[in-house]
């Protein structure tokens, strides 16, 4: 009998706990939802065309001697563009001009951040001596200047392009027989995290 | 004589009967009325709505604004949540803002009645050509549109309540898509939580959401932000009143 009881007092304990549970389940509410989506876009530039000005009769003569090779360099980095530079058979005081132009493909204005020869950080429109052979004299001088299409600096923005010349110059310490050659790259990053 | 005397003790119990019968008949014939009260409930409806949502940037054509925030979360701020596989920390902070140059990035609202009841309960966002850096204000107006009075107890953001004190004491919200401890973006909630709306009556609030630094190139974030109105009574924002 004891037993019964407390089977009784136990369901009926639990009904009243149940009960309980409803009555605060019973709240009315409403939910309503905010979704937020961000979608991102993209920095990615790239050369549309480099060329140098030397494509036969070198400039400012009258003879085909010295040549000038420039080829772009593929970067798995969407924010960069990188050329590869050759001078041969090249003689003092031979000049030569290599002009490219960068496009924005991506979605977002981009900036210039640095340009980098062999490494070494340059500026643009200062002119450079280099010693590519190692003899501790210069060799060439080269001066980047970047022309402004869209007339806002070294900014561009999406489906916009800048043009840049690069002009090497041969110097008189230049060994014979000596080919020279350099990579310089162009770094690019969003307009708003770059300082003018 | 004796067989008389039979018939008449017949003849008396057939009286008592009789008036045995009057008795009842009359104590039936007596008038009467019942009155009836019948109890009709008729609940009322509990029904928030959001009746407004811009953006402060709803055009390309509009110059952005940029921000950043003055703090930045450890793995020990972020809890998991499963459901939206999305790591959320909550910290004490605050946002600077600038205007920038350029039109570039921009955000879009949409509402949508997803329960058929003739208001709209849910709201789209959409940043497009987002970047780090990238600031925009979200505005909305959530209007009682029921018979109750309810506040907006809490906010559940991917799957993290947040109550008014979270609220006002830790107000940036950071969320991180990948488990990298490194957010993505960044929203503030200014609070719509505690205030109660009456019927008819509504209240804006305007939320900031930043793209931090570690959003990659070409990726879609999502963020579920869930507002939940109760009965006014039955709120944790609910006094009873004094005597």
């Amino acid at each position: 009998m004891y037993r019964i009881n407390k089977l009784v007092g136990t369901f009926l304990a639990l009904m009243v706990f149940a009960t309980m549970f409803g009555v605060a389940y019973a709240m009315w509410s409403e939910t309503l939802k905010v979704n937020v989506t961000v979608n991102t876009g993209e920095v990615d530039i790239e050369w549309s065309s480099v060329e140098c000005n030397d494509e036969g009769i070198d400039p400012g003569y009258d003879k085909d001697v010295a040549s000038c090779n420039v080829r772009i360099i593929d970067l798995e980095e969407e924010e960069a563009a990188k050329i590869h530079v050759e001078i041969s058979n090249a003689y003092p005081c031979y000049t030569v001009v290599i002009t490219g132009v960068v496009d924005n493909v991506g979605t977002i204005p981009v900036k210039l951040i640095g340009i980098t020869l062999d490494g070494m950080e340059i500026e643009p429109c200062t002119e450079y001596e280099l010693d590519l052979d190692g003899d501790e004299s210069p060799d060439l001088s080269v001066h980047v200047e970047f022309v402004d299409l869209e007339n806002d600096g070294t900014q561009i923005d999406p489906d916009k392009a800048d043009e840049f010349r690069i002009t090497i110059h041969v110097l008189q310490d230049a060994k014979e027989e000596w080919t020279y050659k350099f990579e310089m790259e162009f770094e690019y990053g969003q307009w708003n995290e770059v300082e003018s | 004589m004796k067989s008389f005397f039979t018939v008449n003790n017949v003849l008396l119990k057939a009286l008592a009967v009789l008036v045995l019968f009057i008795v009842i008949g009359t104590i039936y014939a007596m008038w009467s009325e019942t009155l009836r009260i019948n109890v009709t409930a008729n609940t009322g409806e509990l029904d928030a709505a959001i009746v407004t949502a811009y953006t402060s940037d709803s055009s390309p054509t509009t110059i952005d604004h940029n921000g950043a925030v003055d703090v930045w979360p450890t793995c020990e701020n972020f809890t998991y949540n499963p459901d939206y596989n999305s790591w959320v920390a909550v910290l004490a902070g605050d946002l600077s803002w600038w205007t920038t140059d350029k039109a570039v990035a921009y955000a879009t609202t949409l509402l949508e009645d997803t329960d058929g009841d003739g208001d709209y309960d849910k709201c789209y966002v959409k940043i497009h050509n987002a970047y780090p850096g990238y600031l925009v204000w979200f505005s909305l107006e959530v209007d009682n549109v029921g018979t109750i009075p309810l506040f907006i107890d809490y906010y559940i953001v991917n799957g993290t309540t947040l109550t008014k004190d979270q609220i006002i004491a830790n107000d940036l919200v950071f969320l991180d898509a990948n488990g990298d401890c490194q957010p993505e973006v960044m929203i503030q909630l200014y609070n719509l939580l505690g205030d109660q709306i009456e019927p008819g009556d509504g209240r804006e609030s305007s939320w900031r959401i930043l793209v931090l630094q570690p959003a990659k190139e070409n990726s879609e974030y999502v963020i579920v932000i869930e507002l939940v109105a109760v009965q006014w009574n039955e709120s944790t924002y609910f006094t009873t009143p004094g005597p």
